[in-house]
This record gives C-alpha cells, structure tokens and sequence, in this order.
C-alpha cells in the first residue's frame, strides 16, 4: 500500500506537502526529502515554515532564500549512503518579495522606489496570502532552471490552507489592468484628484477611499501600480502558468493529517477543495498515530494496530501479590491500559473510516507518534522507514 | 495575571501555532463561563464554522451571532462584512452603499489594500465591547473570548490598529484604529492568552509570540496555557517498584506456569502503555521548565484526554479540568 509514496518519489517532479497546522507537514515533507535523496535523486526541500532545531541540526543554518546542501557527513553519521543530494531552502517572505520585484522592475530607479514605497512595504508584510504567492512563485522559479529532480514543498501553516490554492488568482485579480488602471490615472499621481474623470460610482469610491484612508494611500498604490505597470502581464500569465504547474502529471499533493477528529474535520476539508481545484492528490499520511507507539509494527508489511489486549485477563491482586506493586499504583497502570486500548481502538476505527473516504484510489501511509520529538536526521529516517518501507524501496528492486 | 484575572477582564484573547488546541480552549473556558452565569461570546477570527461545530451545533458560518447554549453564543468574523457595515454607517445611505459594494472598484480596493479586512475584523471587538442591552445601558456579553488564527495571522491581525495608525496620519481610520489598540493595550480590560504544546516547535512558537505581543504589540498578557500534559509518572519509592516490575518482566524468557498466557501478552502490553506515559512526561518535563524559566504569569497546565466521542464530549471535559482545582497551576507568581 505504501509502495504508492515511494512511486511519487520516483516518478513526480513537484511534491506539494498540505494539511492544517500541527499535523506534521515540515517534517514530513523533510523525511520524504531524505529518502528520495537517498534513492539518488537530486532533491530540494522547500519550506516557509521552519522548524529551527531540525533546520539547525541538518547543518542549516542560516534561515534566508539560499539553497544549501545537507551535507554529506550528516547522512554518513547515520550510517546511510545518499545516492543523490539533499538541498533545503527556507524562505523569508521579505526577502523574496523584495527578490520579485527586483526581478520585474523595469529600471534600478522604479525598483528602489518601490521598495520604498509605504504600500509596498504593507503589503509584503501583511497582506494574508502572500506568503502563499511567494512559495508558489519560488517554486515555480526553481522548476523552470531544473537544477533538481524532485521538490517538496511544504505549504505555509494556514488553518485551512485555502490561501495556498487561491494565491494565484489571488495575483491575478490583483494585477487586473481594467481596474488597477483606475488607479494609475495621471491626476491621481500627482496627487489631485480629479474626480470628474471618472464615471459616477468610480468616483464615489475613490472619495470615499480617499475619506477613510487618506489621500496619501491612494498616491502610494498609485505609484506602486504605476512601478509595475510593464510587468503586469508577466505576472498574470505567470500566475497562470503556476496553477498549470501544480495541476500538472509531474506534480502530486501529499496530504498530511492526523487522527484526532478535529484534524480529521479539516483533511476531509481538504480532499473537497483538491478536487474541485483538479489538483491531484497522491498519498495521505497520517501522523502521530498513538496507538502504534506501543507496539511499532516490523519494517516491512502492514501497520498493526495496537494494543490489543485484554486488561480483564490481567488479575490485580497477580499485580500486587506476584509483582509486589502497590494497590494504588495497579490501579493508576489499570487505568492507563485502558485508555491506551480504548484509544487504540477509536484510532482504528478512524483510520478505517479515512480509508473509506480515500476509497482505495488514494494510498495511506501511517506514521507513529514517537517517544521523542523529531529534529534530527536520526528522527527522519525513523519517519522514513514508515513513509516509505524498506520493501517497497525503488533501489530496492 | 491568573485565570481568575483573566476570566475578570472585558476581552480574553487566544493565540498561538496552529493544532494546539486553540478552537477547543476557546470553546471550554466559554461552556465553563456560561455556566457560572457569565453572557459570553465567542469570537472566531479566521476559522469558519470551527466552534458551532466542536459544540455540536449545525449552525453553518455566519456574520450574525449564533447561540449555541445558554448565556453563550459565537459569531465569526470576517473583515469584508465589518467593513460593509461600518461604511453603512459612515455614508448615512443604503442605496449609496449598496452600489458601491458592487462597484468592481471597491472590490478591487478591498481585496488589495494592506490589512484592511484585518483592521475591521479587529475593530468589530471595539464595536462588540462597546454594544450594550436596550434600555439598561449594561453591556450586551460579559466575556468575549476571541479564538485567534495560527501565530503568523494572529500578530498580523492584531499589529494593524497600531500600524494604521502609524501610516494613516488623518482620516476615519486613523481615528477609529486609535481607539481599537486602546483597547487591545488596555490591562484593565484584555489579556493577550498563548496556548501551546509541550514539545519543541509550539514551545518555541509560543516564545516568540510572546515577545512579540509584550515589547512589540505592548498587549496585556495573561496566562500560558499548556494543552494535553501528561499527568506526573511515579516518583520516589513508587517508581523504584515500578523499575524493578519492569526489569522482573523483560527478564521474563518464559511465563510461570500458574498464569494463563493471555495475561502475559496483557502484562507485557500494560508495561509497555506505562512506558510510553512515562516517557511522554519525562520529555515534557524539559519544556515545562523552559517555560516556568521565562513566562511571567500563571502557566496553567491542561490533561491529555486521549480519546473522546465527540468534539463536544472534549469540549465539556476540558471545562471541568478547568474549573476544578485539581489542575496544575505550577506558576502562581503574580507580575
């Protein structure tokens, strides 16, 4: 069944790693990057979220838009032999919004203008999405130089990460010439503004834009457009290209999840909006799987789930008799067991449910909770091991 | 500040990474409120439809109030709609507002400029808070609890009534977001809660956030929040029996003949279900110290409730942890 995560590895370009926050998707998405490094694939992880102890402890450490290499010897200290290479990026937002700019702007002079512009400066901060847009267009910026053979992306930590799917028609609209025209009229630009220009309502709403932010806003978006107003068509057909990109063969969404039912509420959120974006979903994972933790399943075959035993069998005076334990201690360890087995056994039953809803088309791929917090190269390949099981390894063959 | 304090105040703000638990907490201190005959409001930032859910109620996401029990409703709100109805206020005309919200250019303007929808969203708590009963003068809710969106979102929302009034020296909005960070910043009436996990990225995030929210933000903080503690594992003479049952029954090549094998297989996975807790709270352990080391305020610790029914179900259980005074309160030091 899981031979189905270790084919996206071999056969896809772009790996898009989503679910809600807290699931896990940063280290997922860096334990698939691990493996598919070792299966020798050159391999780039990409990340705006990232956790600094794993980013540390993988020799990374500095947190900018640089591509850095994992180097070799961290593999080699875990006793494993990357056939190919591992390279890991995070992120800034600024920086890379500053870095588009920079890229469209028609002259030095419009592109320090830019980046001082007030507008701007706002809207690279703050403007919710962007974030989205940035990841999306990095993304696409890598693919196209083709330096690597796999990228794994890992989706900015939004409660449903609708804005990831929406970022570029989010660009688009906002790059629409009908109406961003409006706002790189010449009166408007030297800063008086000559409401008769427009038609009625238009210049309503200038007035009363003007009323509640000021006239100075105007201007500043006003000279921000008019900076960018040659790139416009670059950004909208390559907003375009980009959804194209993630709806494409070579690229398969991973989605991560975990058992609990509210993070189960939000996948099945998910697999609504995959489908009717028509992006494809290639696996789900499914994370922090308590019960496992206690009796891990063998590296090859299927996960079992466990315990599965029975705590009537278990005589509490055995316990206190037999193995000197005192009466109130059997009773807390009791306790502890049962809700151990209960949880077990709800855990099972959604999984069966999720497998359901997957209706066999979707591979599932469960990952443990384990014993300790994963941030290291150590902690990945343990992951590894359940993404992708030794047997159904494609070097393996 | 304590829950007690926090509980006291006009505004109780929740915040933190996404899958702690925020949505749930939200939920349970409001069911806890509402019962001790609190009017309380739930306030949903980002999330739509989350906490009419996890209380059971079908009620899909709207921009009206939904009661979802007695003395305890939620709404959801959502900045687009705040600005509707504050500019409906603002042009005095209906007629006028309405063509305007479906001039192509406003919803241009909308959707593009920086953190506006953000800043009313915000400012609709300035309006909540100041709302009050026909004919008594006494406020409409005693208590809103606003269920923030994951860190990032969270400071972006709550920076904009500072930053606007900063970039927009003039105007409605310089004016009106003026009056919204006076009362976010206002100790007297909110409190600025962050709720997290005890393991390494929460713990972090919850860090970051709260510099952010004391020296930059300048919020009123209030309490930590530390969601699914496992509860204290055995110590001292216990724990030296339970070490040498563990050693007796991993030494164990064969079972004793009086003792069906059955409940060998059960001893054994007993003691392994025991290790797994007592491995969990050795690891939270290490967090837990961290943030007794740099949180001011009351750090309250929640249990683990591994399994439940419902969301609801949680919801309920989460409320009697905290009104009961079994919980762990490690941190009573006041600022």
């Amino acid at each position: 069944m899981t031979v189905a995560l270790a084919s996206l590895l071999e056969e896809k370009r772009i790996l898009v790693c989503c679910g809600s926050g807290g699931t896990g998707k940063t280290t997922v998405a860096a334990a698939l990057g691990v493996q598919a490094a070792l299966a020798g694939k050159r391999v780039l992880a990409l990340t705006i979220d990232p956790a600094r102890r794993l980013a540390a402890s993988l020799g990374l450490s500095a947190i900018g838009n640089a591509e850095t290499r994992v180097p070799e010897e961290k593999f080699l200290a875990c006793g494993v032999h990357p056939r190919g290479t591992l390279h890991a990026m995070m992120l800034d937002t600024k920086g890379a919004f500053d870095d588009v700019i920079a890229r469209y702007a028609p002259s030095e002079e419009v592109r320090d203008n830019i980046l001082r512009n007030r507008f701007y400066q706002n809207l690279s901060a703050a403007m919710a999405g962007s974030h989205e847009y940035l990841a999306a267009e990095t993304l696409y910026r890598i693919f196209l130089e083709d330096r690597y053979d796999l990228i794994i992306l890992d989706t900015p930590p939004t409660r449903h990460a609708l804005d990831f799917l929406e970022a570029p028609d989010r660009v688009k609209s906002f790059f629409d010439r009908r109406i961003s025209g409006w706002f790189l009229q010449p009166t408007l630009r030297v800063g008086r503004l000559g409401w008769r220009v427009f038609h009625r309502t238009t210049g309503t709403v200038f007035r009363m834009i003007e009323r509640v932010t000021g006239a100075e806003f105007l201007r500043d978006v006003s000279e921000f457009l008019a900076g960018l107003a040659d790139a416009f068509d670059i950004f909208r057909s390559r907003a375009d290209e980009v959804l194209e990109l993630l709806r494409s063969d070579g690229t398969a969404f991973v989605l991560v999840t975990r058992t609990d039912p509210v993070a189960l509420g939000e996948a099945s959120f998910f697999f609504q909006r995959l489908r009717e974006g028509g992006l494809p979903l290639g696996a789900c994972v499914v994370n922090k799987v308590h019960a496992l933790c206690v009796s891990p399943p063998a590296s090859t075959g299927p996960p079992a789930v466990l315990p599965s035993g029975h705590p009537e069998a278990l005589d509490a005076a055995y316990l206190r008799n037999r193995r000197a334990l005192p009466a109130g201690m059997v009773d807390q360890l009791m306790e502890c067991y049962r809700q151990c087995l209960r949880l077990a056994s709800q855990e099972a039953e959604r999984l069966r449910e999720l497998n359901s809803r997957l209706s066999g088309t979707v591979p599932m791929c469960i990952v443990p909770a384990f014993d300790e917090d994963v941030f290291d190269l150590g902690g990945l390949l343990r992951i590894g091991a359940f993404l992708i099981p030794a047997g159904s390894r494609p070097d393996a063959a | 500040m304590t829950l007690d304090d926090v509980l006291s105040r006009r505004v109780l703000i929740l915040a933190g990474k996404g899958g702690v638990g925020k949505s749930v907490l939200a939920a349970a201190l409001g069911w806890m409120g509402a019962r001790e005959g609190k009017r309380i409001l739930l306030v949903e930032m980002d999330t739509v439809g989350t906490l009419p859910g996890l209380l059971g109620s079908p009620g899909g996401p709207t921009y009206t109030e939904i009661p979802l029990a007695p003395n305890l409703s939620c709404l959801h709100v959502d900045g687009r709609s705040g600005l509707e109805e504050y500019l409906q206020i603002v042009l005095k005309s209906k007629r006028l507002a309405a063509r305007i919200f479906r001039s192509p250019l406003y919803q241009y303007f909308v959707n593009v400029a920086p953190g506006l929808k953000e800043l009313m969203a915000v400012g609709k708590i300035w309006d909540l808070e100041h709302k009050t009963l026909p004919g008594t003068g006494r406020p409409r809710y005693d208590l809103f609890i606003v269920d923030m969106p994951a860190t990032g979102h969270a400071v972006s929302y709550l920076r904009m009534p500072m930053a606007a009034v900063k970039t927009l020296k003039k105007g409605f909005v310089h004016r009106e977001a003026q009056k919204v960070a006076d009362l976010l910043q206002d100790p007297r009436k909110t409190s600025f809660n962050i709720v997290t996990l005890p393991s390494e990225m929460p713990v972090n995030e919850a860090f970051e956030l709260y510099e952010k929210a004391r020296f930059e933000l300048r919020l009123p903080i209030g309490c930590l929040f530390v969601n699914q503690v496992a509860p204290p594992f055995f110590s001292g003479e216990s724990l030296e029996r339970f070490t040498r049952w563990k050693a007796h029954v991993e030494a164990e090549t064969e079972s004793p003949k009086s003792v069906l094998p059955l409940a060998v297989q059960s001893e054994r996975e007993l003691l392994a279900c025991a290790e797994s807790w007592r491995k969990r709270r050795e690891l939270q352990e290490g967090y837990l110290e961290r943030m007794r080391k740099v949180f001011p305020n009351q750090i309250l610790h929640l249990p683990w409730i591994p399994w439940v029914d419902s969301p609801r179900s949680l919801v309920e259980r989460l409320a009697e942890c905290l009104a009961a005074a079994s919980l762990e309160r490690p941190h009573e030091k006041e600022p």
